[in-house]
C-alpha cells in the first residue's frame, strides 16, 4: 500500500456518524476536502492523492447526508452549525493540529466557518508546517454553478 | 458575478482562476488544475 491510497474510516459520536477517505502520512500536515451538493469525499480523489504523495495528510469526510455518513431526516440538521459541529469532531478525531481546509459549493461556507469560528483548527500552522515550506491559511473554492458558462474558481485567505 | 464583484464582499479574495468549459465539480473536470492553483495560493499567503 502506497501511502497515498485511499482508506475509508469512521468517527462517529452521539450526534453524528463522519465516514471520511483518508491518505497521507498521519503525522503530516493535515489538508481536510470539504465538498459540495451533491458529492461525496471522492470527488477529491485526485487532490487527495496528489497532496498525499507530497507529504500531507489528506481527509475527505462525506459530509451529513451523503454516502458513509448518518443522514438526518430534518431540515433542521443541515444547518451549517451542525455540519460545522461534525468537522469540529472529525478535526479532534485526527489530533486537532492546525488544517488547511479545502471547500468547494456547499463546503465553502463550512470551510469559512470553521475559519470565523474556530480559528484554533485553522490557524497558525507555523512550526508543523515550516519543514514542508507550506502556509498557515483557511482556503475556500468555489464556482457559479453549471448555469455559468465560464466557472470560476476562487481562493481565499481568512 | 465577476472577480471584482466578488472582492467587495470576501475582502481577503487573493486570487481567481477561470477555467472555459468547465463545469461545476472543477476539482474533479480540471484535477491538475485545481492542485497546480491550491499549490500557488498555499504559497501566495506564505511564501516558501
Amino acid at each position: 500500500m502506497t501511502r497515498s491510497d485511499l482508506a475509508a474510516r469512521t468517527v462517529s459520536s452521539a450526534r453524528h456518524r463522519t465516514q471520511y477517505w483518508e491518505a497521507g502520512p498521519i503525522d503530516g500536515p493535515p489538508m481536510i476536502f470539504l465538498h459540495g451538493w451533491p458529492g461525496n469525499g471522492l470527488l477529491w480523489h485526485a487532490q487527495v492523492e496528489a497532496f498525499a504523495s507530497l507529504g500531507w495528510h489528506c481527509v475527505a469526510p462525506d459530509m451529513r447526508g451523503y454516502a458513509g455518513s448518518s443522514a438526518p431526516t430534518t431540515v433542521d440538521g443541515y444547518a451549517i452549525q451542525e455540519i460545522v459541529g461534525d468537522m469540529v469532531e472529525l478535526h479532534e478525531h485526527l489530533g486537532a493540529y492546525p488544517a488547511v481546509w479545502v471547500g468547494h459549493d456547499l463546503g465553502s461556507p463550512v470551510a469559512a466557518a470553521l475559519a470565523a469560528h474556530h480559528a484554533a483548527r485553522a490557524g497558525d500552522l507555523n512550526g508543523l508546517l515550516d519543514a514542508l515550506g507550506v502556509p498557515e491559511a483557511i482556503l475556500v473554492g468555489h464556482d457559479w454553478g453549471a448555469t455559468h458558462p465560464t466557472e470560476l474558481f476562487y481562493l481565499g485567505a481568512g | 458575478m465577476t472577480l471584482e464583484q466578488m472582492r467587495h464582499g470576501l475582502p481577503a479574495l487573493v486570487g481567481g482562476l477561470e477555467l472555459d468549459g468547465i463545469g461545476h465539480w472543477v476539482q474533479h473536470e480540471a484535477a491538475d488544475l485545481v492542485s497546480v492553483a491550491l499549490v500557488k495560493f498555499l504559497r501566495t499567503v506564505k511564501p516558501v
